[in-house]
Parts: C-alpha cells; sequence; structure tokens
C-alpha cells in the first residue's frame, strides 16, 4: 500500500470540562466543589505539572491568582490511565465581595483565564496553538433567601471572522434560588496566520473582559 | 547480637564509614522516604589540602532517586578554572534491585565553556542521565583539583527533599595552615586528630530525614545545612592572604588594588574642575557620581585574577567600562583626585541575603560597591548602575556586612538597613468615563528606588513592550492608544501615562457601571502559602505605594454604592483606603495607601503578613457602583 498520510486536525485534542456546584451562605460564604477532567494535551500538560510538584499543584496551579479561597479534600483519578481524562476533584470555600447592598460572584475561578496572552499590537510570527482546544465551564450556585439576583452577565455568543474561535456564555435562573451558567470556548482552529493576529487578539480581549464580568446579588 | 557485633567492627575499621554492601533501594528505611524524592544513601568526602596551593576533593556518593519529582540528581554538573580540574570521573547507574545497568568516565561528559560574564575562562562538565524507572541509584566518583586555596568548598549536608542515610566530609590540613568551620543550619561539630602533621576533622551525620524548601527564602547558600570552611593562609593565582582575620583578609584585597586608582593630570583637572562649584563634600561626590553613570557601562569581565583584581582606573577612564570593581575603583579614583577619600568594599549581593558572620572571616563575597566616609552617615554607591539615586544601594546591598578594603586591611561595617521611604511609587489618575463605559486615563507617576528602575525600563522600551508593561507590570486594563512621556528624573523619575480604554468598568448590566476602585493593582503578587512556614521570607524590598485615582463619571450617573473604607495593619505593613463622591463635581475620589515596613519577614509572623497581602487583594475587588439616571 504505502503513500502520503493527510495531517489533518479534525479532532479537538485538548480538552478541559470544568462543573462548579457551589452554595451561597447567606453570611456571604461560598462553599462549592469541583470537579475537572482534563484530556488529551490538556491532560498531558497537568498530568506533567502534577508529577513534577505533587505537594503544590493545588497552591500554584488550582489556586493560581486567587486569595482567600480554601481548598479541601484534593483528589485526583486516572493518573496512570492514559487514554481516560486526568481528573481533579476538590471542595472550596470563599466569600463573595460585597459593596454596600450588592455582592459580586465571579464566573472566572479556577480557569485560568484571567489575562489576555495577546497585546502587543505588531506580530510578526503566526500564532500556533498546537491543536484545536476546547474549555467548557458548568456552573450551578445555590442561593439562600436573602439573596436576589440583581444583574446577570448577558447571555453571548462572540465568534472572530472565520468563525474558528467561539466563547459562548449563556447564565440562567431557575426559579429566585438557583442559578446555573455555562461558558464555552472553543478553538477550532489550531494556526492562525499573521493576518489574522488582529481579529484574534481582539477576540481574546474581548473575551477576557468578558470573563471578568460578574453575576450581581442584592442582599434583602 | 552476633550480628550487631560485626556490624560495629566493620564500621570501626572504617572510620565510621561503611559503604553498602548492595544499592537495592528495597533497603531504604521507610521514615527516610518520607517527604524525600533523593535518598543519600553514601557519601564520603575528602578535602586534603596538601599545602597553601594545593588540595584534593575527592568525592564518593550514591543517590537513590526514588520518583520523578527527584531526577535533578541524576544531573552531574561540575565547573573547573585555570584553579580547579576534574579528574578520575566514574558514574555508575543502578535499577531499583542495585543491578548496574549503565556506567560514564569523564569522556562521556559533555563540555561547555562558562557564560556567566561577558568573558570568562571557566568550562561546565555536566551529564543529563536518564533511567528506564525509578526508584534508580546512581553512583558518583571523581576528584577535584585545586591550585588556588581561596575558597574552601563547604561540605553542603542535606538538599530539600533528600533524605540523608550516611554521609561523612573529611578535612585533611597541615598542622600549620589548620582551617576554620562554622555550621549553619544545623548544630554539628568534627572529631578532630592531629598526625604530628595534618589536621583532621571529620563530620559524619546518620539518618536525617528530608525537609522541604521554601519560596522566597534566602538564597540558598545561607540556606542549606551545611559546614563552611575557611583557609587561614591561601594562595590565590600568584598572591599570597591570611584569611585568618577580616583585617588580614581587607590587607590581601588592598594589596591587589594598590598603585591602580592614579588617573592620568589631566583627568585629576576636569574632576577638580567638575566639582568646583559644590559646597560640600556630599555635593561633590553627587556630581561625579552623575558623571560615572551617565558616561560608563558596566560589563562583566572575569578575565585575569578570577574576578579579585580589578582593572587600573586610567584603563576604565580610556574604556568607559568596567565590572564591578573596576567601576567601584575609578569612582574612588576620580573621589580621590578632588581630595575625598573612599573605600571600595567586597559584599554579598541580591535581596534575599544574610549579613556575613563577622565571627568568621570567609570570601562569600561577589560584588564591590564603594563607600564614602562622612563625620555623620557614610554614603554608599552602587557603581554599576546608570539610573541607582545616589547614595542608596538598594535591598540588592543593603541591610548586611560590606567588608572595607582600607590601608589599614578590612573593616567590617554593616550597610544601611532598607527603608520603605527609599522605594515609593506615587500615582495619581483621573479617569474620564464616557457613556458606554469607554474612556481615557491620566495617570501622573513619580517614582523611587525600585519603582524608579520599573518605571525606567518603561520609559525606554519599546512601543510595543511599553504595552505589554503597562498591562503585566502596571496592572492597567489593556488600552487601545496609549502615550508614556518621561517628565523628570532627580531624585524621583516623574512618567505621564496616558490610555485609552475600550472598557472602563470591570462590567456593566442594565443602568448600572461597576467600577473597579483603581484603573491597576496596587498589588497582585499572591504569597506562597503560610502553613508550617519554617524559613523567613524576603520581599526584595520594603515600600510605599500611594494612589489617587479620580472618576469623572458620566453628566446622567451618579453614585449609587461606594466601597467602605479600609485600615488594615499587620506588624509589617499597613493598607488604608477611603472613597467618596463629590456630588457637585460628579466625581468618585478613590485614595489608597500601602506601605511594607522590611523586607525580611521572620518565619512567625508570615501568617499574618500573608493574611494582609490576601486581603489587600481582597479589597481591590470591590466595586464603586454608578447608576444612570
Amino acid at each position: 500500500v504505502g503513500g502520503l498520510v493527510d495531517i489533518k486536525e479534525e479532532e479537538v485534542r485538548f480538552t478541559d470540562n470544568v462543573s462548579i456546584i457551589s452554595t451561597l451562605k447567606d453570611n456571604g460564604e461560598l462553599l462549592g466543589s469541583v470537579n475537572l477532567q482534563s484530556g488529551g494535551y490538556a491532560r498531558c500538560e497537568k498530568v506533567s505539572r502534577y508529577a513534577n510538584n505533587k505537594s503544590e499543584y493545588v497552591d500554584k496551579y488550582i489556586k493560581q491568582g486567587l486569595v482567600n479561597v480554601d481548598v479541601q479534600n484534593f483528589k485526583i483519578q486516572n493518573l496512570e490511565s492514559d487514554s481516560l481524562p486526568f481528573s481533579q476533584a476538590f471542595e472550596f470555600k470563599t466569600g463573595v465581595q460585597s459593596t454596600g447592598e450588592y455582592s459580586f460572584l465571579s464566573l472566572n475561578l479556577f480557569t485560568g483565564l484571567e489575562n489576555n496572552p495577546f497585546i502587543v499590537n505588531d506580530r510578526f510570527s503566526n500564532v500556533n496553538f498546537g491543536y484545536k482546544k476546547s474549555l467548557s465551564l458548568n456552573y450551578v450556585i445555590n442561593l439562600p433567601a436573602n439573596y436576589k439576583v440583581d444583574a446577570l452577565p448577558k447571555n453571548i455568543k462572540l465568534v472572530n471572522p472565520d468563525r474558528t474561535v467561539i466563547f459562548t456564555r449563556e447564565v440562567i435562573t431557575a426559579e429566585n434560588s438557583q442559578l446555573m451558567a455555562r461558558v464555552k470556548v472553543d478553538i477550532n482552529k489550531s494556526l492562525f496566520g499573521v493576518n489574522e493576529y488582529d481579529s484574534l487578539k481582539d477576540f481574546f480581549k474581548q473575551m477576557v473582559n468578558m470573563m471578568n464580568e460578574q453575576i450581581v446579588l442584592k442582599k434583602i | 547480637m552476633k550480628k550487631s557485633l560485626s556490624l560495629f567492627a566493620i564500621l570501626a575499621s572504617l572510620g565510621g564509614v561503611a559503604q553498602p554492601s548492595s544499592y537495592d533501594a528495597a533497603t531504604i528505611p521507610a521514615a527516610l522516604k518520607e517527604g524525600a524524592h533523593v535518598v543519600k544513601r553514601y557519601e564520603n568526602i575528602t578535602f586534603n589540602v596538601k599545602d597553601v596551593d594545593q588540595a584534593t576533593y575527592s568525592i564518593h556518593q550514591v543517590l537513590t532517586v526514588l520518583d520523578d519529582e527527584g531526577k535533578e540528581a541524576l544531573n552531574f554538573h561540575e565547573t573547573t578554572s585555570k584553579l580547579r580540574s576534574i579528574d578520575d570521573v566514574e558514574i555508575k547507574v543502578y535499577d531499583a534491585s542495585g543491578r548496574q545497568i549503565n556506567k560514564f568516565k569523564k569522556k562521556d561528559l559533555n563540555k561547555l565553556a562558562s557564560q556567566g560574564g561577558l568573558v570568562e575562562d571557566g568550562m561546565h562538565h555536566f551529564l543529563e542521565i536518564s533511567v528506564p524507572s525509578y526508584p534508580a541509584t546512581v553512583e558518583y566518583k571523581y576528584e577535584i583539583k585545586y591550585s588556588g586555596t581561596l575558597v574552601y568548598p563547604s561540605y553542603i549536608i542535606q538538599d530539600s527533599e533528600e533524605a540523608v542515610e550516611l554521609s561523612t566530609y573529611t578535612a585533611m590540613v597541615p598542622g600549620d595552615l589548620d582551617l576554620r568551620y562554622k555550621a549553619q543550619k544545623i548544630n554539628i561539630k568534627p572529631s578532630e586528630t592531629f598526625d604530628g602533621k595534618s589536621k583532621v576533622y571529620t563530620w559524619t551525620v546518620k539518618n536525617m530525614v528530608a525537609y522541604k524548601d521554601e519560596e522566597g527564602t534566602v538564597g540558598s547558600r545561607f540556606y542549606y545545612p551545611s559546614v563552611i570552611l575557611a583557609p587561614n593562609k591561601f594562595r590565590h593565582f600568584n598572591t599570597y592572604g591570611d584569611m585568618s582575620s577580616w583585617k588580614s583578609f581587607g590587607q590581601w584585597g588592598y594589596d591587589l588594588m594598590k598603585g591602580l586608582d592614579e588617573l592620568p593630570e589631566e583627568r585629576k583637572s576636569f574632576f577638580v574642575n567638575l566639582v568646583k562649584d559644590a559646597n560640600s563634600d556630599r555635593e561633590k561626590v553627587a556630581l561625579i557620581y552623575k558623571y560615572l553613570q551617565q558616561n560608563f557601562r558596566y560589563v562583566s569581565i572575569q578575565l585575569g585574577i578570577g574576578g579579585v583584581k580589578p582593572f587600573p582606573a586610567k584603563f576604565t577612564d580610556e574604556k568607559k567600562y568596567g565590572d564591578c570593581k573596576g567601576l567601584s575603583l575609578y569612582m574612588s579614583a576620580a573621589l580621590k583626585s578632588v581630595g575625598i577619600k573612599s573605600y571600595c568594599a567586597y559584599i554579598n549581593a541580591r535581596y534575599n541575603q544574610e549579613a556575613v558572620a563577622p565571627d568568621f572571616p570567609c570570601d562569600r563575597f561577589d560584588h564591590m560597591i564603594l563607600c564614602v566616609p562622612q563625620v555623620k552617615d557614610s554614603i554608599w554607591l552602587e557603581c554599576t548602575s546608570p539610573t541607582s539615586e545616589f547614595g542608596v544601594l538598594g535591598s540588592f546591598t543593603e541591610n548586611r556586612n560590606a567588608l572595607l578594603i582600607t590601608e589599614n586591611g578590612g573593616v567590617l561595617v554593616a550597610t544601611p538597613a532598607s527603608n520603605s521611604s527609599s522605594n515609593i511609587m506615587n500615582t495619581t489618575t483621573t479617569v474620564k468615563l464616557a457613556e458606554d463605559g469607554s474612556g481615557t486615563t491620566e495617570t501622573k507617576v513619580s517614582s523611587r528606588g525600585d519603582f524608579r528602575e520599573l518605571m525606567n525600563v518603561v520609559v525606554t522600551a519599546k512601543k510595543d513592550e511599553q504595552k505589554k508593561m503597562i498591562v503585566r507590570y502596571l496592572g492597567f486594563k489593556q488600552p487601545d492608544e496609549f502615550a508614556i512621556v518621561k517628565k523628570a528624573q532627580e531624585q524621583t523619575l516623574d512618567v505621564d501615562i496616558d490610555l485609552s480604554i475600550e472598557k472602563i468598568p470591570q462590567f456593566s448590566a442594565g443602568s448600572k457601571m461597576f467600577l473597579n476602585p483603581r484603573v491597576y493593582d496596587l498589588w497582585k503578587q499572591v504569597l506562597p502559602k503560610a502553613e508550617d512556614r519554617k524559613q523567613d521570607y524576603y520581599f526584595e524590598s520594603p515600600f510605599v505605594r500611594i494612589d489617587t485615582t479620580v472618576y469623572l463619571l458620566p453628566a446622567d450617573y451618579v453614585a449609587e454604592s461606594m466601597p467602605p473604607s479600609s485600615n488594615m495593619k499587620c506588624d509589617y505593613g499597613t493598607f488604608v483606603t477611603s472613597y467618596s463622591y463629590l456630588k457637585e463635581k460628579n466625581q468618585v475620589i478613590s485614595v489608597a495607601r500601602l506601605e511594607l515596613l522590611k523586607n525580611r519577614i521572620p518565619a512567625a509572623k508570615y501568617a499574618d503578613v500573608k493574611k494582609f497581602f490576601d486581603n489587600v487583594i481582597s479589597e481591590d475587588t470591590h466595586k464603586v457602583v454608578i447608576k444612570k439616571t
């Protein structure tokens, strides 16, 4: 037989799925549990970080950039099973920030999406993500009776010109006592030419701005 | 009973150092594996000083690497120079059961010229050993020959996350030379014997469990449990010295520099002319220091006598460059030409260093600065920096001991203590906010000390690099347009930063905008965890940050909610904020002041300081809520 093998990028090779279930207490304390599943290259990245420094993985990577967040019962699964996602689960405790009668809940916990990697105006080389990537965040937030929702981040879909990078966010309230949110970032192309840099930079800027938008609650 | 007797007999016959008969990893006691990635099974080091100019250092080490995190122990690395050569290298690798699986000799090592400075004449010898699985054991045997004895090799007993089963270090030295030693971060004494010709010191440790390195501690050579050795008499290249006192060691330094501080007559006249209008010695020193900063460059050149003998002042004067020694000596020569006495001083540099011990004269220095004695408060000068403020050393060399090199020998003196008011960043920002959330910010920065160094990097960077720095170093939001203008540079470096930003609020919802207390981070570094902290924590330097941010609200918006003013304190810092709304001007004014009093935080106080800085970061997540009327 023989012949050339086509190198195609059909499959998403980097997947991070985060599920956060949390409960806001009436005293402003936020308790929750997190399950993070990292597949493909996301698995490689995290397993390697974990293997190189097990004792500081939580402090260095899980709590990266966060303060006053307490992480307990950190557990991993599938460290040795190459074909399965690397599973990281833990419980956390933090407080919500309040100003006056308003309290704020961030949808940007444990994501690593605080900063835009693309800042400079001039770029001379291509942007190579290496593979298609997917980040999916699912939130369930239970609210106590003494808080009500004042404002929610808008449901939105942000796409770049050739629709290869997509950011979607949906936030819904199920009655007044539960919030559900889904945030998804899909990078469906690994290589972006220099000519696409401007739109990519702008996309990431918008996305980081949106990731920093918060749920506003009002104490009643 | 019989068994333990025979074991005792073997130990006794080898002077207490029995090499294990098997390298089977399964025989490691469980207690030693606790918290360890490497177990030092056996170590026998002999440092044999044969004469003032000749010594050998023989190493035999057996290390078992338990897992991937200990793989650093599988990297062999030694450096050589004109004074230090390596020989008789034998490296063997064993699998978990102790079966030999690989072997290397000196010819297998990689070699690389050392590139630390611009020019050096040393060589690295290294080998990265790979093993198929863990645990794996590696055995190193080699010898280093010394032809100079300025520095005796320390006995570094234990690395982080390494347990020690058995280790011994023997130092042999002719009786008339003898040596001095000092234990560091460990309480240990040697056995001492004298055979009529040589003195023999032997330190032995057994069954030491692993400890863990912590982030932000003192520099590693002050950190490891070790024994520091120092010669009384030494030879370095073709010079001989006596280190038994700071005075005699300084005398050696003085002799090395003697006569090198002469400048040609016309250059002396140049300096006399330069300072002719100055009213005091301090002013004269400041003028010459400014001339040095503006006309000379720092270049690290470690040729000649192993990084200790400076180039003559005349040479530096012609070339307009030099290393720390060359520039310090040049500055001293320039001051001499206007009749001002100054002393070059040896020091150990970087913010995370301890002071060298006054009772243990030893060469632990790697830098040179200049001291100009005055009736009150000596003037200290860092001669390698074109940007440092006159008379301020910075935490690079403050808070420790320097050895002044004087005509009467060495004098160990304390450098100034770091002071928060030497490092000030004072910012005033006016934010013009439009109804669509876009806006412009005008920031006036006045910076001193470390912040001045940072701002100097920012103002001299290329445009696109500046943009990165605005976001990553100064913590602003990503601007669409910006301008950075340097205003003045005397004691403070003053800079204007103007930005236009697409979205000023953190977010908007309905008729409200939610603004951050400031448009940049005052502090965002998350300090390492505080639980079980055992070592002191080092910040780069103490500092003060003062900020006033004025939000000019869009015409039809009013402030609805303001963050509460705060006043936080710990033993080492204060953080005060206040917020007000000027209704008639429709302005929100946010004022903040953050001060860190000392850069070294005792381990026992670290948890408080960590909590304090976590709360400083949290404060920044408050929001100013404004609402459309």
